[in-house]
């Protein structure tokens, strides 16, 4: 009895790996990030949020007043850098554990304070602090840390700062930010410019903008209006990973929603049969009153794949 | 630790012995938030539970008396992976 019970789950999860590697062969691998690629990027995100003379390691570009996105390479510097490690978001906040947006466990991680002399003394503050950004790091890439290993998907354990407890009385944030403001429609074209790869076929067209960043996953960005000509504001970045419609290669729930490879309309596209190839999406909110990992972005529910 | 730009703070000293039941003191020199944050292992910085105390400002301090024998790793969060340390408590 005991023998079968394994013949059978060895069976199931032989099936389950012809799958997925049937149903990924479909979707043909991107190109990797090449160095025009990386000196693009660096060209597109040129702000820095910061005062004091410190310099991040990762390259930023307002989205609105209160929030910015950015890129993080392997490497800080554009002539050295070889591979995209990171996209995400940095909001305006407090350094409470009350102000930390979603919570502790909200994929918020870092505090990090306008004024600095060093990057490295910026980290955290005072409780109550409130003249600084919260940080979201998204990694695109598989690559190992310090902390382990990295796989695409919210970093939960970027460079932590645990929010101090503050009680009832949370300042708000009320600092101007060097440089701050909305995206210009110039600055939306440039960036839909750039996130200019498809990878959907049949006659699937996105209303939003994708990027291969690696050879399994895209960096997309989708703004108010499909059509960038029309776009005033920036909603959502995101990133899109290679793999089938089955709950066993979703990852984590905050890759919500599943767009098929092949479809006759992108609205068809949308989940999938049991099994088929296609994209699983996460999509990171750029809206400063609930930004972060949205969950509730086109949901879909993946079917089980392991059963007979 | 001024004067090197890469790793521009460190626990001083990295490594101390002490007795079992001892206590050991944290105390933060400068105003520069840190964590004092036990692991496992210094080629795996991740918290194991047993403490992780921020520090925010200098003068603030954080007691922990080790109890049993044996070898104890911590960093600081924010300033990994330069920023580590050991107590060995005999």
């Amino acid at each position: 009895m005991r023998l079968s019970r394994i013949t059978a789950a060895a069976f199931t999860a032989f099936v389950l790996a012809g799958l997925l590697a049937s149903a990924k062969a479909q979707t043909a691998a991107g190109p990797t990030t090449t160095a025009g690629h990386i000196q693009s990027l660096f060209g597109l995100f040129t702000d820095n949020p910061f005062t004091g003379g410190q310099v991040a390691p990762r390259q930023y570009r307002w989205v609105n007043e209160n929030v910015l996105m950015f890129v993080q390479f392997d490497r800080p510097r554009v002539a050295e850098a070889r591979a995209l490690r990171y996209i995400g978001m940095s909001v305006k906040g407090t350094f409470c554990a009350e102000a930390q947006p979603r919570g502790a466990t909200g994929g918020f991680t870092h505090y990090h304070r306008l004024n600095s002399p060093t990057y490295g003394a910026g980290h955290g503050g005072p409780p109550g602090w409130n003249q600084g950004y919260w940080l979201l790091w998204v990694a695109v890439d598989e690559f190992d840390t310090p902390s382990g290993r990295v796989v695409p998907g919210v970093d939960y354990a970027f460079s932590p700062t645990p929010g101090p407890t503050c009680g009832s009385n949370v300042s708000r944030p009320d600092f101007q930010g060097p440089g701050q403001h909305r995206l210009t429609r110039a600055e939306i074209r440039r960036l839909a410019a750039l996130f200019n790869d498809n990878p959907l076929r049949g006659r699937q067209t996105a209303p939003r903008h994708y990027r291969w960043v690696t050879g399994d996953v895209l960096i997309w960005l989708q703004f108010d209006k499909a059509d960038p000509a029309k776009a005033s504001a920036l909603r959502h970045l995101g990133i899109a990973k290679r793999g089938v419609f089955c709950r066993e290669d979703q990852g984590h729930a905050d890759f919500a929603y599943f767009q098929r490879l092949k479809a006759t309309s992108y609205a068809k596209g949308r989940g999938g049969k049991r099994g088929e190839a296609g994209f699983w999406h996460l999509a990171v909110s750029l809206d400063a009153s609930k930004p972060g990992v949205d969950r509730s972005f086109l949901r879909t529910v993946p079917p089980s794949c392991s059963k007979r | 630790m001024p004067g090197d730009p890469e790793h521009p703070f460190a626990f001083s000293p990295r490594q101390v012995t002490i007795k079992s039941g001892q206590t050991a003191r944290w105390v933060n020199n400068e105003n520069v938030f840190h964590t004092v944050t036990s692991t496992d292992s210094l080629d795996r910085l991740r918290p194991n539970g047993r403490f992780n105390k921020s520090l925010s400002r200098r003068g603030q301090t954080f007691d922990y008396t080790f109890r049993q024998a044996g070898t104890y790793h911590y960093y600081c969060q924010p300033h990994a992976p330069f920023m580590v340390g050991t107590v060995r408590v005999e």
